[in-house]
């Protein structure tokens, strides 16, 4: 009489233990968004870094109250109630035609590059072609209700979805960067075929 | 202990054989019909709301902020036009613009991508996206706000002469933040529909944006 009763407590045992090693394994197994993170390429300030499909190089780095562009007859207002991180790169699809996807991790906020400069001013809408070199400004409009931090992250890629695909990270140094009350965007340049 | 009747268990051996006989398909057929019944009684293959009733919703002044998220709105003004030089545009024949001007701010730390359905305009009880969205300092049309900076936006939509009153129905949307998501990757915010609803005053303007006027 007493091994039935005894088999059937094993057995609710036994699926207690499984339930338990079923939730463990679901908090120990990585986030879907962990698994398809993007594949950083950590480079330095000058340094070129250069992915599966994309190259950059990160050349300086501006904070600016205000924006323009070189247009004589008609200077874009960039005006804004935040201020502007404006980042000069070069940068260079290395498969196929594109376009930029640049992100500025600033503290705890993730910004993508403006879309409001003018075509032709920005590289965050500049169209990339394989193996040409593009060099420009992408500017993100950040808040001005905080003090900034003392260094963000840019973090570069081709085209906006780069789950499991390489991202050129460059961190910048604000604190050490110019300060202006207005900063002219050039027009991008394109190298030489 | 009651043991069949041998009448009663051929009658259930035939019952059991014809039932058996039955494919497996019609079976599944069948379950999908009572699911759509189902689904059908508590309304779920009416049409979707494309209506609202602006009774229901929470009243707005002009000129104060929704709290909403991710997305704060406050309505500044409405106002009509047929011309908008500084953008070029022309209203058709029998046709006006809209033009509405808001303070937002987008309150989340990512930037977001739902201006465009944040504000919308209640035409003859169906909801209207903006036909153009646009930073007001440029007039740069825009899908994305960037976190935390207050944004002075202008709103366009293209309507039949008349067919808003002296009175515009303005409403603005509210959402709800989904951080773990069952079939998406990342977190995103679920729109909830219109939350508030702005009566403006329409003023009459020859051209309503707020650019620097020179044209682009």
């Amino acid at each position: 009489m007493r091994r039935p009763r005894l088999r059937g407590g094993l057995a609710v045992l036994a699926g207690l233990v499984l339930v338990v090693a079923a939730w463990g394994v679901l908090e120990l197994a990585p986030s879907t968004e962990a698994v398809q993170a993007p594949i950083p390429v950590r480079v330095g300030m000058g340094e070129r870094g250069e992915g599966r499909n994309i190259a950059a190089t990160v050349l300086d780095v501006v904070i600016a109250e205000r924006l323009t562009d070189e247009d004589p007859f008609d200077p874009w207002n960039g005006e804004t109630t935040g201020q502007w991180i404006v980042v000069n790169a070069t940068v260079e699809s290395t498969r196929r035609g594109g376009s930029l996807d640049a992100r500025l991790e600033l503290g705890s906020l993730s910004i993508i590059g403006s879309g409001r400069p003018p075509i032709g001013t920005s590289l965050q809408t500049a169209p990339l072609e394989a193996g040409i070199q593009v060099t420009g400004w992408v500017a993100f409009e950040v808040p001005a209700d905080a003090p900034l931090p003392s260094t963000a992250t840019i973090r570069i890629a081709e085209g906006i979805d780069s789950r499991l695909d390489s991202v050129i990270t460059v961190r910048l140094d604000l604190a050490g960067a110019d300060r202006v009350g207005e900063f002219v965007l050039p027009d991008t340049e394109t190298a030489a075929r | 202990m009651a043991v069949d009747e041998p009448p009663v268990r051929a009658r259930r051996d035939r019952v059991l054989a014809w039932l058996d006989r039955v494919p497996t398909l019609v079976w599944i057929g069948a379950a999908a019909l009572v699911v759509v019944g189902v689904v059908a009684l508590f309304g779920g293959l009416d049409d979707a709301e494309a209506t609202v009733d602006v009774t229901e919703l929470q009243a707005l002044a002009v000129g104060v902020a929704s709290g909403g998220a991710p997305t704060d709105v406050t309505v500044l003004s409405v106002s009509r036009t047929t011309a908008m030089p500084e953008l070029w545009l022309e209203a058709d024949p029998g046709q006006e613009f809209i033009v509405v001007e808001i303070d937002a701010v987008n309150t989340w730390d990512r930037t977001t991508v739902g201006i465009r359905s944040a504000v919308l305009l209640e035409l003859d009880g169906e909801l209207v996206e903006a036909d153009r969205v646009m930073v007001s300092a440029d007039l740069a049309a825009v899908s994305t706000l960037p976190p935390r900076v207050p944004t002075r936006m202008t709103l366009i939509w293209p309507v039949p002469v008349g067919a808003v009153g002296d009175v515009a129905p303005v409403l603005v949307t509210d959402s709800v933040f989904v951080p773990d998501p069952v079939l998406l990757d990342a977190p995103y915010w679920r729109d909830l529909g219109p939350r508030w609803v702005v009566s403006a005053p329409v003023e009459t303007a020859p051209h309503a944006a707020q650019g620097d006027g020179s044209a682009p």
